[in-house]
């Protein structure tokens, strides 16, 4: 899902870039206000994990390859603010690193990996989950369908932000930049995750979040929450 | 929260499993690629691809791609890339975090 460099033209990477300033401006106030020691190396780890969980690509029929992205887990941990900045961070050492994923196209990898997964996670974990024990069977299912649907939706939009290049730039017929259109680049992001790696991170979020919750390592449901996103206080 | 650290550590080692899958990602592809795929090079997309080389591009030391020399890379660049993330926080906790007396879990 990292669209490298060359993939969107500059309407597209200069807009995805314009909506990520104020996004990335304002989840850095925001988990300024409560970062603590205690809180930092936290984020640190969550970062690493989203990072480290990228780089186990998996195949798909088709000889395409895949990977999930830990981005639903940390929201549901920390909280979709938090989650932005640790993904995103995993995300810009990537391209800058490792070519994974493009400069030009860190805005709109950001936006699909470290924004639409994260705050889809997060709602779709809180309205399954509730107030049900950490430990029920519905905060298990509430894991899963929050990483398997969040990472669909992430993938839907880095189809669409794909597929719309050969209408923004085409030059004699010949898209300039991803040459399908939407008709192919949407059906093909979705299936993939759809089918296979949205599986993988449902169950890498439900299961770990389990084993968190089981052994209390992250003082997980209690602390690490309440600050980051203070509308959930009442747990 | 040690263990959490040895499992990011675990997960670092393990990680060149996630070499055996072949081919690349859906719209991953290279411009020679997209030649044989489609019969052209995007032209926008050719000019901008090189716009960045990155030091360990595909997470490998550069020519090593192969075999258990692209295993070792692959580990060593998973580690350089949580060493960095960590950087990455550390800084940032000097500029925005406010001096507090916490204890370290």
């Amino acid at each position: 899902m990292h669209i490298p460099d060359g993939y969107l033209g500059p309407q597209t990477y200069l807009t995805t870039y314009a909506a990520m300033g104020p996004l990335w401006f304002y989840a850095g106030r925001r988990v300024k206000k409560s970062l603590s020691k205690k809180l930092l190396p936290r984020l640190a780890l969550a970062g690493a994990f989203s990072f480290v969980v990228m780089m186990f690509n998996l195949p798909v029929l088709g000889g395409s390859t895949g990977h999930a992205v830990g981005s639903a887990l940390i929201a549901i941990i920390f909280g979709p603010w938090a989650a932005l900045m640790a993904v995103s961070v995993a995300l810009i050492i990537q391209a800058l690193a490792f070519g994974d994923g493009g400069i030009t196209a860190l805005g709109a990898n950001c936006l699909t990996m470290a924004v639409i997964m994260p705050f889809t996670a997060s709602w779709i974990y809180r309205s399954v989950a509730g107030k049900t024990d950490v430990l029920g069977l519905r905060q298990k299912l509430a894991g899963f369908l929050a990483g398997y649907i969040s990472i669909n939706f992430a993938a839907v939009a880095a189809g669409f932000l794909l597929g719309i290049q050969p209408m923004l730039a085409s030059a004699n017929g010949r898209p300039q930049y991803a040459p399908y259109p939407l008709s192919v680049a949407v059906p093909a992001m979705a299936g993939g995750h759809l089918l296979f790696f949205g599986i993988v991170e449902g169950l890498v979020t439900a299961l770990v979040l389990t084993y968190l919750a089981r052994s209390r390592v992250l003082e997980w449901p209690r602390l690490t929450v309440a600050p980051l996103s203070p509308q959930r206080n009442e747990r | 929260m040690k263990k959490l650290y040895l499992g990011i550590g675990a997960l670092v080692l393990l990680s060149p499993l996630g070499l055996l899958a072949k081919g690349s990602a859906w719209g991953e592809w290279t411009a020679a690629d997209l030649k044989k795929m489609v019969g052209y090079a995007p032209r926008g997309l050719a000019a901008l691809e090189t716009l960045w080389r990155a030091p360990l591009a595909g997470y490998a030391f550069p020519g090593a791609i192969n075999g258990p020399a692209a295993a070792f890379g692959y580990v060593v660049s998973g580690a350089i890339g949580v060493a960095l993330i960590f950087g990455v926080f550390i800084l940032l906790g000097r500029f925005l975090v406010k001096d507090e007396d916490d204890d370290n879990t």
